[in-house]
This record gives structure tokens, C-alpha cells and sequence, in this order.
């Protein structure tokens, strides 16, 4: 895999402490927010919109252990701007450094830290995981989803265009076939957040990565967002995911 | 339990205002009300706190879309107030610190309250839930949104109107029940029939859900509790191999555990220390942040383990001896086990809810002290849904309510109210009574709702789950809301949702529900959760006359109906109405078997062979359960025979069973025979004995008041009881026997005993209940789908 690109808009501030950054950014890119602290700090991510209000959805909370860079006492939050995003500022309890916003510029992938590279101590892109986990591999990171009752990680939304489609593949971590098939469940959500009405037979819309598939077996299934989309989401259970893609669909020659 | 500081003024207003435009400058404190849209417009924003947690987020989107779907208004939400100059609708207790009174009255639950000072609107909740429960109570008191049924189409109904002002803006919300759960049975998960329970304050999620559906829910319910069944997890690693003494033992052995099957050892020390550390070792693995409580399991039979050590007396705290035909003997032998478990599980986990159904042989209160940390859900499990829980007829069940209710801090309730709703049971009347009762004796933490998903299958006959909403919507909508608040009355309510989801049609449709109302409950006979509708329908509207009148009623108000989802509903009522009728005329006529008097029956009683039963009265073969117009293949089917002698009557029941079936099917090369076992009476389904091969059959009095049941099984285990009142003995006798092509038994039942004096009644009817099938396709305990026996007088 190449290296995620990343230009554009770099923006960056020093020596900072328990104060605000502020930079101007375009709404729906993705962006990566990067600093120094001596200790796990605690930060927020502020949104305004044009009239410097924050609407819902416009505050990220993040703590350190969660985004930790892979070089010492660094952190990074990857991100999606919101739709109303005129200008993100970061704000911390603690003191912190080197802070700086840049644009995620020309990623092959729709979906944020596809292939774990921002640390196995780095979330980003992954809303909710609960016993899942990024560990180190052979080969690089991968993210480990037990196969308990409620073992599951949850992708960040990712912006949509009703009618676009788009194609949900991934790769399996480690050699042989583990018993337990991986799955892939997505659902769209609006622009507040909610998810659609058509959308609820959740499991009506899945992708399963079969057990007895090799763990590079190009399988791939392709969905197609419905009107008043504006965000597409994805749970992914059971199993060690060494990378997983969402791209759209007439730009997937570029994908893999 | 509802406070409203200005509630009758502002409903008086708003009657007032309906249809006025308003004027002036929104936020106004001369104006009434608060001003949230204007020509379409909004004149609104909503501000939740900085990290908004999951209820207040949804009540924040929930607000946002309803008050966009009545008024055309898209409302900003925002997580600080703008400058802009208009309604501001504060959401959560972060901005509502000067309500002391109001959050200190809705500690620990998820109660509402709602204040407004000018143009600055406060919905807030002692938990974040509340804030969710406030805005729809919002809703509900100043639009005439109405979440009717969970249908996508036709579910939700309301008004579109440009102008909205809300002006009934100060009213607090206790609950009545603390947890509130509609319990989706047959189908356990369904996203819309949950969505809607959420919008009509159902805050709990239920526990049948496969992995994928977790999260869906979650969106719902916001916490999440985890089951575990003592023996599965006691099985891991198998270790039934190695300690078999953990499980349950019957007939000479120990069993791997099964669902239905013999339950695991509750008196093995040993088991409960293992099952102690995998229960750890499970919660360790399992415990996410959003789980507040674990739940123990236990298969649903009375196949409990029969082990001497299970079987011996039990010395109770105050000294006295507990022996095994004590009604409480062996629930206080599994609430010894589980308290145990719940000790350990509580030093790990201090603010994990630990809990239980108190069902089955749970159901009876324990003569052991609960641990404190144990929440009970009492099943009242089967009880007549026609009375309240403190009628005569459910005496049981209001004795064990009020032991419960004395036994520990944390009881709540498991109840059946929505079965066989596909026919409408006007159910409400019951359920409101029972839940002020048991309010009154403190049980309130906890409410639960067997309740069809609103899930449409292909074909109309399989179509039970969204047929039961079709005709039975309004009693969800009742119940939801009585447990919410069991104060409000359930006349009340049902008009209220006559009015709002059929507006112009609502008198026709209210009409066409008094009928039915007034046929279900002016009949005494009881009716349960497993009440077969067609049966119904053919008992309460075709026998009863009321055909004609419900179907003219439906008729007029589909002339008058207007507004395009109350159109579809009543289409959907209308369609069910019809489809019941339909298949409950082709049930043939209540039968009337002539029962032979021969002064010398008793010898036919004593001799399966004797010439005396070819003068018997004749069932010559039985139906599917609930399909009377079909019949039973020949291996499958039955001969009962009936005679009497004024005294007793004598039944001969000859049961043909398959000869080749598939494994684990009833069949009769395999069924075992042995009359001489000697077990215990009234014991068919308990302790063990349950062989699956039971003949059952049910008679009434002439007067029909009350039925008793009686039932013998392959071994000749019996079981007599009036109702499910197993207490009652009438010294009934039954013999069994098995021949080449049949099992076959004998019953002699003093007729005297059930008040039956043939002088001066002699038509009294009845019911036979055998494993694949019955008389005319009737229901075991549904006294409407009793058949005619006439007891000659020669």
C-alpha cells in the first residue's frame, strides 16, 4: 500500500499551553490534527460554522491513549470536517506543542486509517470499538474484533452522494482460515445523523468475508447510497482485519 | 405520577388558539406559549450541552425531525446558545440547575420535567433518558402527533401546520415504572417496533438479540443488559465429562444440560463455585460500557434435577422444615443458588444490576432472604388476563404479588398482556388496574410487555405480528403509556388515540371497539396468553352477533376517514377484522357430544377392553391445534371414547403415535410405558416427570364459571387442578396402557366433585388437549373454543 498522502493546507502552531489553535478548513475533507505532549493529554476539536456557532456534531473529544502517534509523546486525530465546517479549533486541558492542522489530500480510500499505519495505538477512523483492538503484526498493524457477544467496532461516518455507489472490501490478517466468517454490516445515515428509515434491516445489507477464503481473496460488494444520504457507516465483527477499504465506485482502479 | 404547574390554563389556551395565526415577537412573555415556527419558518434553535450524551443527542435529532415534519421548520441545533433573538429549547440537566425541586423529585428515574421562563424553553430529566421522555410528552401536549403503530407508511399521524407554538410548557413526569420494555416475541428484533416502544418511553432493550442487532437497539435503548444461562455456562469445556455431578440427574443419571431439558444441580456446592467463576470469566470477556446489568437464565421446564441431595428436606432460617411438595420447596433451593452467585458477582461488579425472572417454579416467593442486590422479575405466569390480579380468579397470583412484594427491595414484573393480540383483547383495562395494584405494594422497578413485533409476513393467515397491530394497536399504545404513567385512566387514553390516529373516523372505529369491549369482558370466561383468535373472533363476534354491527362501523368510518395514514390504518384494521371473520366462520359449529349414561360404566372405568365402550359417546379423531377444518394424519390421530353413570365419567382416550418418526419426535416404539412409578400427584410437568407424552382434557360446569383440568402422562403421572390452581384434587383416577398400535388411558372423574349433579345440569362442556392435536382445533385452557357434551339421562 502506498503511503497516505498527505498536503495541502498545512498549518502549523507552537508552543501552546491549555489554550486554543484555530485554523480554517473546507467542510466534508479529512483532515489530521497533530502535536507533541509530555503526557496523555485531554482535547477537544471545535467546529464553527460561518456565523462562529457550533452545531451538533461539531465537537470531537478525544483523549491521548486513544490517538497516540507512533513517534514518542505524538498524537493524531484523523478526521472528517463536518458539512458546516468553517474553522476547526483545537482546545486542550494541558499543555501541548507543535501543533499543527493539515488536509489528508488525495487518499485512495473513502474511510479513514484503512490500514491501521497510524499507530497500534491509534483509532482514528473507528468511532466505537468495544473488545477490538489494533495490534502490531508481521506485516503491519492490524485490528483484532473478538467474536464475543458484544465484540464490534464501528467506522467513523463517512460522506456520501445519494446515488454514488460504493464497494466495501478487505483484507484478512495471519495465514490459514480462522473458524468464524468476518462480517460487514453498513447502514446510511442522514446528515444529522440519523439513521435512514430504509436502513434498518441492518443486516440485510451485509458483505461476509468467508472463513475458508484466502486471507488476499479480492472479494468485494458494492452498495449503493439512497436518497438523503449523507453518511455511510460500517460495523465490522469477528475476526483480524489487516486492512479495510471503502472506496466509490467509479474511482476503484485507483483503490487497489 | 403527573404534576402540571399551568397544565389545565394551557390546555384551555391552546383549544383557544387552534387555528389562530400568532403574532407578535417570538419569545415574548405577554404572548402565550413558546414560538417555534412561523409560515413554515423556524423561530427555534435547540442547545445541548458540549458532549452531548447518546439520549440527549437523539432528543435533540427526534425534536428537530417532528416539529420539521408538522411545521416544515428545520430547527438548528446547536451545543451554545446564538444570538439570534428566538426560542431557545434547552435540553438536559446542565442547564437546569436552578430546578432543584423538579430534579430532586425525579432522582433515580427517568422522569421529565419541562419549565419555560420567557422565551428560554427548559426539558430536563434527573438522566439523560428523561430529556428524551420530555420531548415527546412535549409533542403529545402540543401538536397531535401520535406514534400509533411502528408501520413506516401509516405508524406515525399528525397535523401539518405552518404555525406551531408550544403552550403547554411546565409539567414534571414521574413514572410509575422505572424500566419499561416491550418484549418482541416471535420475532425479537425488529428496528421500527423498537423505535416506537422508545418514542412512547420504553427505555429498555430486552435481551433476545443476535450480535448485529446490538447496536441498532442501542440507538433505542441507550443501555444494555447480558444473559447468561446457568447451564451453558457451566457447560463450557466440557466439562459435563468430568464433574457430571454438577448437572441435573433423572431416571438413574446425570444429563448434559439443554434448554428443555433437566436444568443443572442447584444443590452442588461445587457447581455453584465453578459456575461463580465462569460467570466472572464470561463478564470479564463480555462487559462493555454500555451493559448495566447481567441477567441468569434457566430453561423454560419444570425438568428439574431429582438427585437425593435435591430432594431432601430443606432447613429454612427460621428452623422450620421445607419438604418437596412444598409449593416454595424448590424456588428456595434455586434462590439459594443464585444468591450465592449474585454475592460474587456483586463484590465484582458493585453497580452492576444483577437479576432474575422469577418464573415457573421461581414464580413462588422463596423461604430464603434474597440477597439485597437481587432485582426479581416476577412472572405471574398463567393467569386469567380477563381480572385484575387481585380477582378471585388470579388469587394465586395476587398472594404471591404481595409475598414478593415483602421478600426483596427489587421486584419487577414479566407480564403477557400482548399475546394473542392478533385478536383485539381490550386488554388495557386489566393491565391499568394491575399496575396501580402493584404500584401499591411498591413493585415498580420494572415492567415488562410480551408484546408481536410490527413485522408483516406474505400471507395474510401467517400474518399474526403486524396483524396484531392492525387491531390491537391501540391497547400497545395504552399499556406504553400506562407505564409510563399508570394514573391516567384507560378510557381516556384509548378515546385520545381514536381521536388523534383516526380523527374524522374515530367515533365509527371507537364504536366498533365498544362492542367488542363489551362482548370480551360482559363473558366470563377466562381468557389467556395463548388464546387462539380465530377462536375468538368466532366466540366473541360471530356466536355473540356482533358481525353486523363491528363491520357497519368499520364501513361508516371508512367514508368518513380523511387523513391519508388514518386511512391506511383503518384499512388495516378493517382487512384484519374481516380476514378473523372469515376464518372463524369456516370453524365448524361448536360441537355437542351425547355422552351415554350406563349404570354399569364403572366396569367399562376398570377394563380398557370391555364391550361396554362401544356404547360410548365418540370423538372419532382430532384436529391441528387452532385448525379445526383440517385433520391429523393417521398416526397422529386419536379415538375418545365417553360414558357416565351420574357419578363419574369415564373417558377412554386411544392415542396413535407414529411408528417411524423422525429422532426426538414423539413416537411409539420408543415411549415408555410404566405405570408403576408411583409419582407424585399434580407433578406431570414438574420435577422431572415431564415426558412430553401427556393427554390432557378440560371440563366446565353447566354454568360455566370456572373449568378443571385433568392430565395423565405415559407413565400414568396425574394431574388434576380448577383453572391453574393446581391445589385443588378431585381424586380423579387414570390408568394407562400401551398396546401394538397405540397408547391408550382410562379416567374416571367423580363428577360431583367439579359441582356437576347431572339432576339438574346435565349440559356441560369441555375440551380434549392431546400432543398433536385437539377436539375441533380448541386451545388447552381457552374455555371459548369449549365444546357441547351432553350427558344423556338413560
Amino acid at each position: 500500500m502506498k503511503k497516505i498522502f498527505s498536503l495541502a493546507a498545512f498549518l502549523a502552531g507552537t508552543l501552546l499551553s491549555a489554550a486554543d489553535f484555530s485554523a480554517e478548513v473546507r467542510p466534508d475533507v479529512k483532515y489530521r490534527v497533530v502535536f507533541t505532549a509530555p503526557a496523555p493529554p485531554e482535547w477537544q476539536i471545535r467546529f464553527t460554522d460561518a456565523d462562529g456557532n457550533i452545531p451538533l456534531g461539531g465537537i470531537l473529544s478525544s483523549s491521548g491513549e486513544r490517538y497516540r502517534g507512533t513517534e514518542k509523546n505524538t498524537y493524531v486525530r484523523e478526521f472528517y470536517t463536518p458539512h458546516f465546517a468553517k474553522k476547526a479549533t483545537l482546545r486542550t486541558k494541558d499543555k501541548v506543542e507543535n501543533v499543527r492542522f493539515e488536509a489528508v489530500g488525495n487518499s485512495k480510500y473513502l474511510n479513514l486509517n484503512p490500514e491501521f499505519r497510524l499507530g497500534s495505538e491509534n483509532y482514528s477512523g473507528y468511532a466505537r470499538t468495544t473488545q477490538s483492538v489494533i495490534r502490531k503484526g508481521a506485516d503491519g498493524n492490524y485490528l483484532e474484533v473478538s467474536d464475543s457477544r458484544y465484540g464490534m467496532t464501528l467506522t467513523d461516518p463517512v460522506p456520501v452522494t445519494p446515488g454514488r455507489t460504493y464497494r466495501v472490501s478487505l483484507r484478512r490478517e495471519g495465514p490459514g482460515n480462522p473458524k468464524k466468517n468476518i462480517g460487514v454490516y453498513i447502514r446510511f445515515l442522514d446528515k444529522t445523523g440519523n439513521v435512514l428509515d430504509n436502513q434498518r434491516d441492518y443486516w440485510k445489507q451485509s458483505f461476509t468475508f468467508y472463513a475458508n477464503w484466502k486471507n488476499d481473496f479480492p472479494a468485494s460488494k458494492q452498495f449503493t447510497a439512497p436518497p438523503s444520504a449523507a453518511f455511510l457507516e460500517c460495523l465490522l465483527l469477528d475476526g483480524k482485519f489487516a486492512a479495510f477499504y471503502l472506496t466509490e465506485e467509479n474511482k476503484r482502479g485507483q483503490a487497489r | 405520577m403527573r404534576f402540571s404547574g399551568k397544565g389545565i390554563f394551557a390546555l384551555l389556551l391552546c383549544g383557544a388558539l387552534a387555528g389562530c395565526v400568532c403574532g407578535g415577537q417570538t419569545g415574548q412573555t405577554d404572548h402565550p406559549g413558546a414560538q417555534i415556527a412561523r409560515n413554515g419558518k423556524s423561530m427555534a434553535e435547540i442547545i445541548v450541552p458540549e458532549l452531548p450524551s447518546p439520549p440527549v443527542a437523539t432528543a435533540a435529532r427526534e425534536l428537530r425531525k417532528w416539529i420539521a415534519a408538522i411545521s416544515g421548520a428545520e430547527l438548528e441545533i446547536y451545543h451554545a446558545p446564538t444570538k439570534t433573538p428566538n426560542t431557545k429549547i434547552f435540553l438536559g440537566r446542565e442547564f437546569a440547575g436552578k430546578y432543584r425541586e423538579d430534579l430532586a423529585a425525579m432522582s433515580g428515574s427517568d422522569g421529565t420535567a419541562v419549565r419555560r421562563e420567557g422565551s428560554k424553553l427548559y426539558v430536563f430529566g434527573a438522566q439523560d433518558r428523561g430529556v428524551l421522555n420530555g420531548v415527546y410528552e412535549l409533542l403529545d401536549r402540543n401538536t397531535d402527533l401520535i406514534f400509533a403503530r411502528p408501520d413506516r407508511e401509516c405508524g406515525t399521524v399528525f397535523s401539518k401546520r405552518s404555525d406551531l407554538r408550544f403552550t403547554e410548557t411546565d409539567f414534571r413526569v414521574v413514572p410509575g415504572w422505572k424500566e419499561r420494555h416491550f418484549a418482541l416475541v416471535r420475532h425479537h428484533f425488529d428496528p421500527w417496533s423498537h423505535e416506537w416502544s422508545m418514542r412512547n418511553f420504553a427505555n429498555y432493550r430486552g435481551m433476545f438479540f443476535n450480535k448485529y442487532h446490538i447496536l441498532s437497539s442501542l440507538s433505542c435503548f441507550f443501555t444494555s443488559s447480558i444473559t447468561y444461562e446457568y447451564g451453558t455456562l457451566l457447560a463450557a469445556d466440557g466439562r459435563f465429562e468430568r464433574h457430571p455431578e454438577f448437572f441435573g440427574w433423572k431416571e438413574g443419571k446425570r444429563h448434559p444440560y439443554k434448554h428443555y431439558g433437566v436444568q443443572v444441580c442447584y444443590t452442588s456446592g461445587e457447581g455453584a463455585q465453578t459456575l461463580i467463576r465462569e460467570t466472572l470469566k464470561a463478564l470479564k470477556r463480555d462487559m462493555t460500557a454500555e451493559i448495566s446489568e447481567v441477567h441468569f437464565g434457566f430453561g423454560d421446564t419444570w425438568d428439574l434435577c431429582l438427585c437425593p441431595e435435591c430432594m431432601k428436606p430443606i432447613r429454612c432460617e427460621d428452623g422450620t422444615l421445607l419438604r418437596p411438595d412444598d409449593d416454595a420447596f424448590r424456588s428456595t433451593q434455586y434462590y439459594r443458588y443464585l444468591n450465592r452467585i449474585t454475592d460474587a458477582v456483586s463484590k465484582a461488579y458493585p453497580n452492576l444490576k444483577i437479576s432474575t425472572l422469577a418464573y415457573l417454579y421461581a414464580a413462588v416467593p422463596p423461604k430464603v432472604k434474597l440477597h439485597p442486590r437481587l432485582t426479581v422479575i416476577f412472572c405471574p405466569y398463567v393467569k386469567n388476563d380477563k381480572i385484575p390480579v387481585t380477582a378471585p380468579g388470579n388469587a394465586v397470583w395476587e398472594k404471591r404479588s404481595r409475598e414478593w412484594a415483602k421478600a426483596g427491595r427489587n421486584i419487577g414484573i414479566y407480564e403477557y398482556y400482548g399475546d394473542s393480540s392478533d385478536f383485539p383483547r381490550p386488554i388495557a383495562d386489566t393491565a391499568m388496574q394491575d399496575m396501580r395494584f402493584w404500584n401499591s405494594l411498591n413493585i415498580n422497578s420494572y415492567l415488562s410487555l410480551e408484546t408481536y413485533p410490527d413485522y408483516r409476513l406474505p400471507k395474510v393467515r401467517d400474518d399474526l405480528m403486524a396483524g396484531a397491530w392492525d387491531v390491537s394497536g391501540v391497547e400497545y399504545w395504552c399499556i406504553g403509556r400506562l407505564m409510563w404513567d399508570p394514573s391516567q385512566d384507560v378510557r381516556a387514553l384509548r378515546r385520545k388515540y381514536f381521536h388523534r390516529a383516526y380523527r374524522e373516523a374515530a367515533p365509527d372505529v371507537e364504536r366498533f371497539y365498544a362492542i367488542l369491549h363489551r362482548a370480551w369482558y360482559s363473558d366470563a370466561f377466562p381468557a389467556y396468553w395463548n388464546d387462539i383468535a380465530y377462536n375468538s373472533a368466532a366466540y366473541y363476534i360471530l356466536k355473540k352477533g356482533n358481525e353486523k354491527a363491528m363491520r357497519a362501523a368499520l364501513e361508516s368510518a371508512a367514508e368518513k376517514v380523511r387523513h391519508p395514514a388514518s386511512a391506511k390504518l383503518l384499512n388495516h384494521l378493517r382487512a384484519r377484522f374481516e380476514h378473523l371473520v372469515e376464518v372463524a366462520a369456516t370453524i365448524p359449529e361448536t360441537l355437542t357430544l351425547n355422552v351415554p349414561c350406563l349404570s354399569d360404566a364403572a366396569k367399562a372405568g376398570e377394563d380398557f377392553d370391555s364391550p361396554l365402550w362401544k356404547r360410548g359417546g365418540v370423538i372419532d379423531g382430532l384436529r391441528p391445534y387452532g385448525k379445526a377444518a383440517e385433520k391429523l394424519p393417521a398416526d397422529k390421530d386419536a379415538v375418545i371414547t365417553l360414558l357416565h353413570d351420574r357419578l363419574n365419567l369415564y373417558v377412554k382416550w386411544t392415542q396413535r403415535l407414529p411408528l417411524k418418526a423422525k429422532k426426538g419426535w414423539l413416537q411409539l416404539p420408543e415411549l415408555e410405558c410404566n405405570p408403576d412409578r408411583n409419582y407424585p400427584r399434580d407433578q406431570v410437568w414438574k420435577n422431572g416427570v415431564n415426558t412430553r407424552m401427556t393427554l390432557e382434557f378440560f371440563l366446565a360446569p353447566p354454568d360455566r364459571s370456572r373449568y378443571f383440568q385433568f392430565a395423565c402422562n405415559n407413565h400414568g403421572a396425574l394431574y388434576d387442578a380448577e383453572g391453574y390452581n393446581a391445589k385443588f384434587d378431585c381424586g380423579f383416577r387414570a390408568k394407562v396402557r400401551k398396546t401394538a398400535a397405540a397408547f391408550e388411558a382410562i379416567f374416571t372423574v367423580p363428577l360431583l366433585e367439579l359441582g356437576i349433579n347431572v339432576n339438574t345440569g346435565n349440559r356441560i362442556s369441555g375440551m380434549f388437549c392431546g400432543p398433536f392435536g385437539s377436539w375441533n382445533g380448541g386451545q388447552v385452557h381457552q374455555m371459548s373454543g369449549f365444546q357441547n357434551l351432553y350427558l344423556e339421562m338413560q
